[in-house]
């Protein structure tokens, strides 16, 4: 190619001009030299770029040293010594290795304190098609921040099916709960039965139940949901994922090549409903209640959203839209689209994980809480007490947290009990080779504050003590009193990495509280009841909900945060079947059993510690 | 006629006084043109093409009809991105002569900007031929645009290799950067594109395109640093809408809603119809629970542009804050009529792009 000549480069002209001006500035005098040098000068940009101001980028604000600590790491002594196993090291890079375990709370032998149930996972041959399940772990609450294991005594040794969650609640209302573990290729319902000298144990009923389910389940969540007293139970379902339907998925970053894919490359499986018979069976309701199919479901929570007094569902699913199933008198009405809490502020779905319903903003109102996927914002749908929802991550804070994380196991809880619910979220990677957020990810506790008429939410990492500081593969995560102190404690699971029990250790500060528990009579499942109690000038409400977090199972009582001058006054419970009842002359510092059938509110002592 | 008459030396002095004074005009008139000329090469060389446009806009006024000058204004157009106007300037260049070469090289330079990749190994043979020519960076730089144009990451990536491998003025370092985090982002390598706007901004701290795409990219995963970017930003340029529009998103973004509210206000004074703003204004109105005045804003926004799918969303949203069932289906129902029709016309686009070779292969007969 001939070398062409662009103008830019072309010094041809000017040496003509300067040959030309040479005979000129001859015949000239000096004078209009000096002018044309002056002007010449005068004319002149200077090139130079200015020097760079390093004073706007230092003065940039810098990090404050961290108070104490509100949660610190029980597990080293207590005991609990577990480790989720997704059977990631067979390297077969599963879509069923992605979702984790669960954390389940339990009183199964009603002692008064919380035993800690555990799916055990499973692995996978390194060729051919072989699932092998973990069994699910019991560790019974001894008090005194001390568990043993009772998986044999309690019968929960059996191995076979993959474990995700756990769901708890008394199916058969005999006044003892029960346990659902979900898992790929089936439930297991666990029925809670004298196990002899006064113990517990239990027995595999998920077949005279009636609950076959083949498909992949994950979370589940029970509430009587057509009002006839006994627990209904909702079972969120994956993706049609199987060996024999196992693509490969190229992941340049990975050293074999290929990750775990994304749910999309499979067809999602339908959720489903089923209904409690009464009788210890139940029947599926899915068709008849118009129970949506196009969604890959991960979390789900039974609460009364529309304070209508009849419990509603809502599921959390993996890239596609989010469910809202309003109950209208036992008809469902899925209409999370219309009342704005199935997609985000954008009109884009998410990767939808786990979920949660709190009173946030002490409008009296449950608000909805989203954990989703990277390149998302946790979503936050603010009730806006007309039937429908608002997105307000950005308003409330949350998303300054940034688009990161891949958030799971979550939940509200008012950490410091100062009224006000916070939030705790535990975060990790899907994938084992991720390219855009990091594989560990820090967990994030976020502190309700007054942002002037609003509310707000910090990132109180710091706070959170050493576990928060750390980033790991954070999955399930529940949250509940575990020491019945007032302040709530949380059971962490990890993906291949051990479970963490974390104390609260700010009830060293001078905040009240005051805990309860509703019994409904005959054991009705209490799903869906708000509990409201007056505090000064302000009324805190507080949701007795079934589900919620991922995979998960939490403490079912209540804690109200009362600060550091409030009196209890008066508590409603406006049961989930409609009845409203009033406890007055509660104390705080205590916790008390509100039942149904009696006027008089029963204050609980808190259990002794079982020497062992 | 003799010297020492004194008509004969007024007439001698009157003549040197005009060849003189024809002389300084001449040298006046060169002069300037000399220095409009250094105006505008070192306007490009620190890639300051405002400057270079206004050099180039006086240097035409004075020689409407130099043959360079119109193809450098063409040529600065199209380095500014401006392709339809290069085009425009281009056809008024000369084609004939010395200026054939150049003007054919230009218009080539064009196409490959616009992405249109098409030929262009005579153009790389010469750079290998004459790697140090401004020719050569010329053309590497309208590779790498055209690359980036043609969402062509990886060869984008190795055109810069190769324009880094040259002796760079800063403002080509930071330009270099600046594309590098363009492919970097089409590769979805946010870090990296976040680490070659962070370079860039180190190199020239005063670069506003290198701080603002970098706050750009810092505002979805660490919304306070882009805060801060945008605030020295909007210190520096107080009046520009591209940056007090990110500014309020990024303020939104940390629920610093009275702040957002302030920057939107401001914006909305400089230009009452910016439609995105708007739409941000009546979002944060929402947040702060004024759904009047939210109203204001958002049906303002709607009037202006009743399609856009950030007014609808927006109008969802205040249709639900408001309680205004009916309206929420409303425009959820014109949300989905939009969708409908921008599925249909991407189906379209895509039929009609779609080569034969892409028909689905037939099973042979067995």
């Amino acid at each position: 190619m001939p070398r062409p000549t662009l103008p830019s480069s072309s010094n041809a002209p000017a040496q003509q001009s300067r040959r030309w001006l040479g005979a000129l500035l001859g015949a000239a005098a000096a004078i209009p030299l000096c002018l044309a040098a002056w002007y010449f000068f005068q004319r002149q940009t200077p090139p130079a770029p200015r020097a760079a101001p390093r004073s706007a980028d230092a003065a940039l604000p810098t990090a404050t040293p961290a108070p104490a600590a509100w949660f610190e790491d029980a597990t080293p002594k207590s005991g609990v010594s577990f480790t989720y196993r997704n059977g990631e090291e067979a390297d077969r890079y599963t879509l069923l290795e992605s979702l984790g375990g669960g954390v389940g709370l339990i009183d199964y032998d009603r002692d008064g304190r919380l035993d800690i149930v555990l799916p055990g996972g499973g692995t996978f041959d390194r060729t051919g098609d072989g699932i092998h399940g973990l069994p699910t772990r019991l560790f019974r609450n001894l008090g005194g921040w001390k568990f043993a294991e009772a998986t044999a005594d309690v019968g929960l040794e059996q191995t076979g099916l993959y474990t995700h969650g756990c769901a708890v609640a008394d199916y058969d209302r005999d006044g003892w709960p029960d346990l659902l573990i979900t898992g790929y290729g089936g439930l297991a319902l666990y029925h809670n039965v004298p196990g002899g000298n006064g113990n517990r144990r239990f027995v595999l009923a998920t077949q005279q139940a009636g609950l076959v389910d083949p498909l992949w389940s994950t979370s589940a969540a029970w509430g009587d949901i057509n009002g006839d007293g006994h627990p209904d139970l909702y079972v969120c379902h994956y993706a049609d994922w199987s060996f024999a339907n196992d693509p490969i998925c190229k992941q340049a970053a990975s050293p074999s090549g290929r990750d775990v894919c994304p749910p999309q490359k499979f067809q999602p499986q339908p959720d489903q409903l089923y209904l409690n018979n009464g009788d210890g069976t139940f029947r599926d309701a899915t068709s008849e209640q118009n129970i949506r199919g196009d969604g890959y479901g991960l979390g789900v929570i039974v609460a009364d959203l529309d304070q209508n007094a009849q419990p509603d569902i809502y599921v959390g699913n993996d890239a596609t839209a989010n469910f809202l199933y309003s109950n209208q008198d036992g008809r469902w009405d899925e209409r999370g689209a219309a009342a704005g809490v199935a997609l985000d502020d954008e009109g884009s779905y998410n990767g939808s994980m786990g979920v949660d319903a709190g009173d946030y903003d002490g409008s009296g109102r449950p608000s909805l809480w989203v954990t989703n996927f990277q390149r998302e914002v946790h979503a936050l749908y603010t009730n806006l007490d007309n039937g429908f929802y608002r997105h307000e991550s950005k308003a409330a804070g949350i998303a300054a947290l940034g688009r990161q994380f891949v958030g799971f196991g979550t939940g509200f809880l008012d950490v410091d009990n100062d009224g006000w619910l916070d939030l705790a979220i535990a975060n990790g990677h899907v994938l084992r080779h991720p390219t855009i957020a990091p594989l560990r990810q820090r967990p994030v506790l976020m502190h309700n504050v007054s942002r002037g008429e609003r509310r707000f939410f910090q990132d109180a990492g710091s706070r959170g003590g050493d576990y928060f500081q750390l980033p790991r593969i954070g999955r399930g995560l529940a949250i509940g009193d575990l020491d019945n102190d007032g302040w709530p404690d949380l059971v962490i699971g990890h993906s291949n990495a051990p479970i963490v029990l974390l104390r609260n250790a700010a009830a060293e500060s001078e905040h009240h509280w005051l805990g309860v528990e509703l019994v409904g009579k005959d054991a009705r499942n209490v799903a869906g009841s708000t509990v409201t109690l007056q505090v000064g000038s302000r009324r805190l409400a507080r949701f007795v909900n079934g589900g919620g977090s991922y995979l998960s199972s939490g403490d079912r009582r209540l804690l109200f945060g009362l600060g550091k001058d409030g009196q209890p006054g008066r508590l409603s419970v406006r049961w989930s079947w409609g009845e409203t009842q009033h406890w007055d002359g509660l104390q705080p510092g205590s916790y008390y059993r509100l039942h149904e059938t009696k006027p008089a509110a029963e204050r609980l002592a808190p259990p002794p510690v079982v020497n062992r | 006629m003799r010297i020492g008459d004194r008509r004969v030396r007024l007439v001698l002095a009157g003549v040197l006084i005009v060849v003189i004074g024809l002389a300084l005009y001449q040298i006046g008139r060169e002069v300037r043109r000399i220095a409009l000329r250094r105006q505008v090469d070192a306007a490009l060389a620190a890639r300051d093409f405002a400057a270079a446009e206004l050099a180039l806009q006086e240097g035409l006024q004075a020689q409407p009809d130099s043959a360079e000058l119109k193809l450098l204004a063409a040529q600065t157009a199209r380095r500014q991105g401006k392709l339809a106007e290069a085009l425009r300037r281009l056809r008024r260049c000369s084609t004939r002569g010395a200026m054939a070469g150049p003007v054919a090289l230009e218009q080539r330079l064009l196409r490959l900007q616009a992405g249109d990749l098409s030929g262009g190994e005579s153009l790389d043979r010469y750079c290998e031929e004459f790697p140090q020519s401004q020719e050569a960076a010329l053309i590497l730089e309208a590779q790498i645009e055209g690359s980036l144009a043609a969402l062509d990451e990886k060869r984008a990536l190795n055109y810069l290799a190769q324009w880094n491998e040259r002796p760079l003025p800063p403002a080509d370092r930071v330009q270099g950067l600046l594309w590098s985090s363009q492919a970097h982002q089409l590769a979805g390598q946010v870090a990296a594109a976040q680490a070659d706007c962070r370079a860039a901004v180190e190199l020239a701290p005063e670069h506003r395109e290198a701080r603002l795409v970098l706050a750009e990219l810092l505002a979805l995963g660490e919304p306070d640093e882009a805060a801060r970017h945008l605030k020295i930003l909007k210190e520096r340029h107080p009046r520009d809408p591209e940056i007090l529009l990110p500014q309020a998103q990024v303020l939104r973004t940390l629920g610093r809603l009275d702040e957002a509210a302030q920057a939107l206000d401001e914006l909305l004074a400089i230009e009452p119809d910016h439609v995105a703003a708007l739409v941000e204004r009546g979002l944060v109105a929402l947040e702060l629970r004024q759904n009047d005045a939210a109203g204001k804003w958002l049906h303002r926004a709607e009037q202006l542009a009743p399609k856009y799918r950030e007014v609808l969303l927006a109008m969802i949203d205040y249709a639900r804050a408001t309680g205004q069932t009916a309206e929420v289906e409303r425009y959820q129902q014109r949300m989905r009529t939009i969708e409908a029709e921008i599925r249909a016309q991407l189906k379209d686009v895509l039929k009609k792009e779609s080569p034969p070779g892409n028909a689905p292969i037939q099973q042979p007969a067995p």
